[in-house]
């Protein structure tokens, strides 16, 4: 009797045990689409990173070689830990003795657009006074940032943003050619996705709680439309859809004479408990761009080619690289892995791509960079205009690389918005010149 | 151990022509990886200087860009640097007895373990530093010579 009911109880133990070792996490899928072509594909193992466990990145869409990209039958697709995508060219050339070159750079933090800036240079220092002259450049695109914060920032106090926002409606306002020309293209891009990009929403960036004012708790409570918790609490839906409306009816339109330059405000605003709201722009994650082209034009200006900046570690501008070759990339190559598109991966520093570039701009946009949670839904920073809230459009990330950064600042954050379908026929119709990867969740859009 | 097992062991040959082969193409993949690895090293730059390390632990720094030698922490001995014509001589005492000198030329081209009462063999007098990849290791004394140096180090980027 008593070996029996050991033997029972040791069945139960070892039941117990086998179902829970058979319990597995249920793990994320993701899908990735991409338009660049020459992929390999690399498995992490298990071990490296955990995460990896828990998520599986599925290529659905390869490039066909035109730019476009080419879904993957159904049942054909990879499955991977990680991909390693090869952008460059080969590029027949001399061999170039890179020996004597060295790097100058500057990191600083909370310098412009309340973010990060890296900025590296490599100098033969084989020539008397290279040296002293790469640092002369790097303070001159140091200054150079410095303007276009100033103007571009929202945040900075007299700069042209700021007054254009404080402006009543149909005030005409007198803006600097840098502000003029970074508007100019801003809008240009707008349109060109459609509206998916919107350099008008600052308004609702404001109300949903992703405004540089948020990162300090007592600037929290300002503003009639914020909420006494909004980590916790939705804003009101009055507030939401004025400022859809407002950011719709556009923001205005640009004057010039001569040399000055001018932005018409619109006439349109909208009243809610008595305050008058009115268009306000916002250029966060354009300006970070648009600062990375200009500094590779002092760059090569300068006759400094090869270096690279990168402004808050998702607006790059890459030179070319000082070496003959690397490992899966050509000449003059740098290895830019993805970040993994999880709020603890990229808190890990994980990625889950990888790829070589030179002499173009690089720009990601992530939902996983700044957001909240209310009742199991996310909320990132990331805002669909025709809505005006968060994205649910079940995008996680999106990576454009080719000629400017600007340009590929606010494509990247367009794709997001627009959701797989959209994002999958943009690229295959409008975006065949720049190269593009982006990560949905499986099953794409809610 | 039984006694038929030690017999099998005797007939073993370790020495047959094919097995010759699998170990002379094992030598030679092993050669072709270090050569590969060796000439193909990416930003290897120049040597800045050498460190110094005792048990582990960096005790002492000589750089080649002054000439200066400056010792970084404690261990159980001293380190006098003597600079002479044909170069700087780095005499390391141990409190137990042991010594090494350590040789850097005029012209920094090499750096070489000129003198040890280590053990007979004295293994580590056969070694130099004139490269990023060399070292000198005196292991009965527990002592590291490794060249520091600046490579163009180009990092990868996390987007």
């Amino acid at each position: 009797m008593k070996r029996k009911f050991s033997c029972l109880l040791c069945g139960v133990f070892l039941t117990i045990a086998a179902l829970s070792s058979c319990q597995k996490t249920e793990s994320e899928a993701f899908e990735v689409y991409t338009n660049m072509t020459s992929l390999s594909l690399a498995n992490f193992s298990a071990a490296e990173y955990r995460e990896v466990e828990k998520a599986k990145f599925i290529l659905r869409g390869t490039g066909d070689g035109t730019g476009k990209i080419r879904l993957t039958e159904e049942g054909a697709a990879n499955e991977t830990g990680a991909l390693a995508i090869s952008s460059s060219e080969k590029t027949a050339s001399e061999k170039e003795d890179f020996s004597a070159y060295k790097q100058v750079s500057s990191l600083k933090d909370s310098a412009y657009f309340a973010s990060f800036s890296q900025i590296v240079i490599y100098y033969d220092s084989s020539l008397a006074g290279e040296k002293t002259r790469a640092e002369e450049v790097i303070q001159k695109i140091e200054k150079r940032a410095e303007e276009i914060d100033f103007a571009l920032n929202a945040e900075k106090e007299g700069g042209d943003i700021s007054r254009i926002n404080s402006a009543q409606k149909g005030e005409k306002v007198k803006i600097s050619s840098l502000a003029y020309s970074a508007l100019k293209q801003a809008f240009e891009i707008s349109s060109f996705t459609e509206g998916y990009f919107s350099p008008a929403l600052r308004l609702s960036v404001d109300l949903w709680g992703f405004t540089p004012r948020f990162f300090s708790a007592d600037g929290q409570k300002k503003m009639p439309y914020d909420r006494e918790n909004f980590l916790k609490e939705l804003p009101e839906e009055r507030f939401v859809s004025a400022f859809r409306s407002l950011q719709i009816a556009g923001a205005g339109t640009f004057e010039e004479v001569g040399e000055k330059f001018f932005f018409l405000k619109n006439n349109s605003s909208v009243e809610i408990d008595g305050v008058e709201y009115t268009p306000q722009i916002d250029l966060g994650g354009f300006g970070k761009g648009f600062a990375a082209d200009e500094a590779f034009a002092i760059m090569k200006s300068e006759g400094f080619p090869f270096g690279f900046v990168n402004f808050g570690g998702s607006s790059f501008y890459f030179n070319k690289m000082p070496r003959e070759s690397i490992s899966g990339g050509e000449k003059y190559d740098i290895k830019v892995s993805l970040r993994y598109p999880t709020e603890e991966g990229s808190r890990l520093n994980l990625s889950y791509a990888s790829l070589f570039t030179h002499g173009c701009g690089l720009s990601t946009s992530g939902d996983y960079e700044r957001f909240y949670e209310i009742n199991g839904e996310k909320y990132c920073h990331i805002l669909n205009p025709e809505t005006g809230a968060p994205i649910q459009t079940g995008m996680v990330t999106a990576t454009v690389l080719g000629g400017s950064a600007a340009e590929n600042d606010a494509l990247s954050t367009a794709l997001l918005a627009m959701g797989k379908e959209k994002a999958l026929s943009f690229v295959n119709e409008k975006l065949t010149e720049k190269k593009v990867v982006f990560v949905c969740r499986k099953g794409g859009e809610k | 151990m039984s006694l038929s097992f030690v017999k099998k062991v005797k007939k073993t040959s370790f020495f047959r022509p094919l097995d010759l082969l699998v170990y002379g193409v094992l030598l030679a993949l092993i050669l072709l990886f270090f050569a590969l690895s060796v000439i193909t090293k990416d930003g290897a730059g120049e040597i800045q200087g050498l460190t110094i390390s005792v048990k582990g632990e960096e005790v002492a720094y000589y750089s080649y860009q002054d000439d200066t030698f400056t010792q970084k922490s404690a261990f159980a001995g001293s380190i006098v640097c003597e600079k002479k014509s044909d170069g700087t001589h780095l005499k390391i005492t141990f409190f137990d007895g042991g010594e090494n000198e350590l040789f850097v030329s005029s012209d920094h081209s090499f750096a070489k373990m000129k003198e040890a009462n280590c053990s007979n063999t004295k293994d580590c007098t056969f070694l130099s530093i004139s490269s990023p990849t060399d070292f000198i290791l005196c292991a009965p004394h527990f002592l590291l010579v490794t060249p520091a140096f600046e490579g163009l180090e180009i990092p990868d980027i996390l987007a």
